[in-house]
């Protein structure tokens, strides 16, 4: 933001200047028309006197009161500004039947407006539109010496609006663009797949930085709305509160306490996954916790939605009644896929909700080329993000995807659940997986996932012999390993019985040889001392017979 | 400036719309003046308006450039032109339709009186 700029009255647009529109000069709107130049103008003019200054509206193509009713219509109380005095509207529309006679003088034109300026002491003036100013003298183009006007508005620092539709001549529009004006801004219409988009490009800007793309915007009933630009910006501190997705085993699967708030989540699957169920049930734990959410549908409508969502004992019905909840239902063929997107913030910003459900996502991201509409789901994701907002998509995958994702966006979403359907034994059975979550320590199993009269429930599923198994057959499965358990146990106890034996077996045949060892050394000792005995005998005799001889 | 004292019926009636600053309106009043004696002689009256002098006028008459003429013909239509009369044949052409104009106007009038006395002649007993 710079002190040079004054703000346009639209978010969007301050961020696309650099800060609004440059203070004291003229600045040109052109467009064709239906643009959008007149609602810019209101919406710049009526910031201005929200500010308490004052401003004259210079009207070329439409009655004072028809504008003051746009006003009004558009919530921006032009008749209450214009009894208070700080709004004049002079009415130039012009005179069809007059008749030139010969050369004239424009003078009348400042006269009037510097009239109106003082009167009120504005510091702000529009001009609606140029090109119709001279239309009853036979002029197409704007006057050079209407050019005074631009020179007599920068000394006296009046903010200048100025717009301008219809044929442009080479000669006169660039005359004006490049000499007259600090700021062109230009509006159009692009028609794609029978959709009108609106756009908006600033061509110019003296003196300051600008965004310099082609953005989208859309006129609804709060005025201009444009796609903004902030959220582009990777700059975003985070978040590190964890929510719960309602379902233990999948908080568990995201490391304990659930995903992280602000988070995008993309919930990936068929036709009839569970991907509806899944995402209200994530929504439903936010609003029994307090919190409020959008949920947005494309594919049914709201009593659709909520009846289909009470089979699986989720009441909506409770949290749309205490204001907690918006259902905006709508097909995605209605408007472009800007304008959806616009829309979509426009309410979120309204309501500031803590979850925003698409569902499913993919109805729109059919709606251009694909790179464009990447384009588009960047900011529009990292805007959400910005707010705070958990986002939940899902994406209904085509039947002959084999469960891949087409959507160049899964890059952009946090976390990433993937709900598949396997077929065997005549059983159609969900598998649920992980497929990556940001900042958690995800599992990296894929586990059983089966939606029944108390909604969602998560199961390991059988693992074993390299191979996992589900539904009726996991029941088999599971019978089967029961009784191989109940063999081997049984198998268990008969080797133990054996091997007590062979120990009773041995300890017996130790005793034996025991026994009989003691014997024979007992035998032995008898005899040692018996030879012993005979020794001593002999020697003593020996004695005897030596005394005898001597 | 206003010659000619507001007249009543059966007069072109003029109003002039000027910027006194403003070079180009300099001589116009003359030219008008000289153009009605030579095309519309006794039968028409010229207010001269200075917008600097009367603000409120520009507004009223949803004036954009000058000069601006303004004429009320005899049959109370108003004509409006813008130029300094450089041109002039064009505001000839233009008032001398609005002549012609009156002229047929007054020579309907007459028929219409006529047919009147006839119808009242006719009148059954």
């Amino acid at each position: 933001m710079d002190n040079n700029k004054i703000t346009s009255g639209l978010k969007g647009l301050d961020t696309i200047l650099n800060g609004g529109y440059p203070l004291c000069s003229p600045t040109l709107i052109k467009g064709g028309p239906g643009t959008g130049k007149t609602v810019f103008s209101l919406s710049f003019v009526h910031s201005q006197l929200q500010q308490g200054k004052s401003a004259v509206i210079a009207t070329c193509d439409e009655s004072p009161e028809r504008l003051i009713g746009y006003m009004d219509a558009f919530d921006m109380s032009g008749s209450k500004h214009l009894e208070e005095g700080r709004l004049l509207l002079r009415d130039f529309r012009p005179n069809l039947s007059e008749t030139v006679i010969g050369e004239y003088d424009l003078s009348p034109i400042l006269l009037r407006i510097s009239n109106a300026i003082e009167t009120c002491s504005a510091k702000v003036l529009v001009i609606d539109s140029l090109q119709n100013l001279l239309v009853g003298l036979g002029k197409q183009e704007p006057r050079q010496e209407l050019l005074e006007l631009f020179d007599w508005v920068r000394d006296r620092g009046v903010t200048t609006l100025v717009t301008m539709s219809g044929p442009e001549s080479v000669g006169q529009s660039s005359l004006l663009e490049e000499y007259a004006v600090d700021c062109v801004i230009h509006l159009s219409q692009v028609i794609e797949h029978n959709l009108m988009t609106r756009y908006l490009r600033v061509l110019k800007l003296r003196g300051s930085s600008h965004g310099s793309n082609n953005y989208p915007f859309s006129l609804t009933n709060h005025g201009v709305s444009l796609l903004p630009v902030t959220a582009t910006r990777l700059d975003k501190e985070m978040q590190v509160t964890r929510v719960s997705t309602g379902i233990r085993r999948i908080d568990e699967m995201l490391g304990g306490d659930g995903y992280i708030k602000g988070a995008s989540l993309m919930i990936s699957g068929r036709a009839g996954s569970g991907k509806t169920i899944l995402a209200a049930t994530m929504m439903t734990q936010v609003l029994q916790q307090g919190g409020k959410a959008i949920y947005v549908s494309f594919e049914e409508s709201e009593s659709e939605l909520k009846n289909n969502l009470h089979s699986v004992d989720l009441d909506l019905e409770q949290h749309t009644n205490a204001n907690q909840l918006l259902i905006h239902s709508g097909r995605a063929i209605e408007k472009g896929l800007e304008e959806h997107l616009i829309s979509i913030i426009e309410m979120v910003d309204r309501e500031s909700p803590e979850l925003l459900v698409l569902d499913p996502v993919s109805a729109l991201m059919d709606m251009g080329s694909s790179k464009q509409v990447k384009m588009l789901m960047i900011r529009f994701i990292s805007y959400i993000k910005e707010q705070g907002t958990t986002l939940v998509l899902t994406e209904l995958l085509p039947d002959v995807s084999e469960d891949f994702s087409d959507l160049a966006i899964s890059s952009l979403v946090d976390t990433w659940f993937r709900l598949r359907q396997v077929e065997s034994n005549g059983e159609l059975n969900r598998l649920f997986n992980v497929v990556k979550s940001r900042g958690s320590r995800t599992s990296n199993q894929v586990k059983e996932f089966t939606i029944g009269d108390n909604g969602i429930s998560v199961e390991d599923p059988f693992i074993g012999e390299g191979e996992l198994v589900v539904g009726s057959a996991k029941a088999a499965r599971v019978e089967q390993e029961l009784e191989e358990v109940k063999r081997k146990q049984y198998e268990l106890e008969e080797v133990e019985q054996t091997l007590v034996t062979l120990e009773a077996a041995y300890e017996s045949k130790q005793k034996v040889l025991g026994s009989e060892f003691e014997n024979e050394k007992r035998e032995l000792l008898r005899r040692l001392e018996e030879l012993k005995r005979q020794a001593e005998q002999v020697t003593s005799k020996r004695g005897i017979m030596q005394e005898l001889r001597s | 400036m206003s010659s000619e004292k507001h007249g009543g019926k059966g007069k072109y009636r003029f109003s002039l719309y000027i910027d006194s600053e403003t070079p180009r309106c300099a001589y116009v009043a003359d030219r008008l003046q000289q153009l009605c004696q030579q095309y519309l002689p006794g039968s028409y009256t010229v207010e001269v308006i200075d917008l600097r002098e009367n603000p409120s006028v520009i507004e009223r008459e949803h004036i954009i450039a000058v000069p601006t003429l303004l004429v009320i013909t005899p049959m109370d239509q108003i004509h409006r032109f813008v130029g300094d009369l450089s041109q002039s044949e064009l505001f000839i052409e233009a008032l001398g339709m609005a002549r012609e104009a009156y002229k047929m106007g007054e020579e309907a009038e007459k028929l219409g009186e006529q047919a009147v006395k006839m119808r009242e002649k006719i009148k059954f007993p």
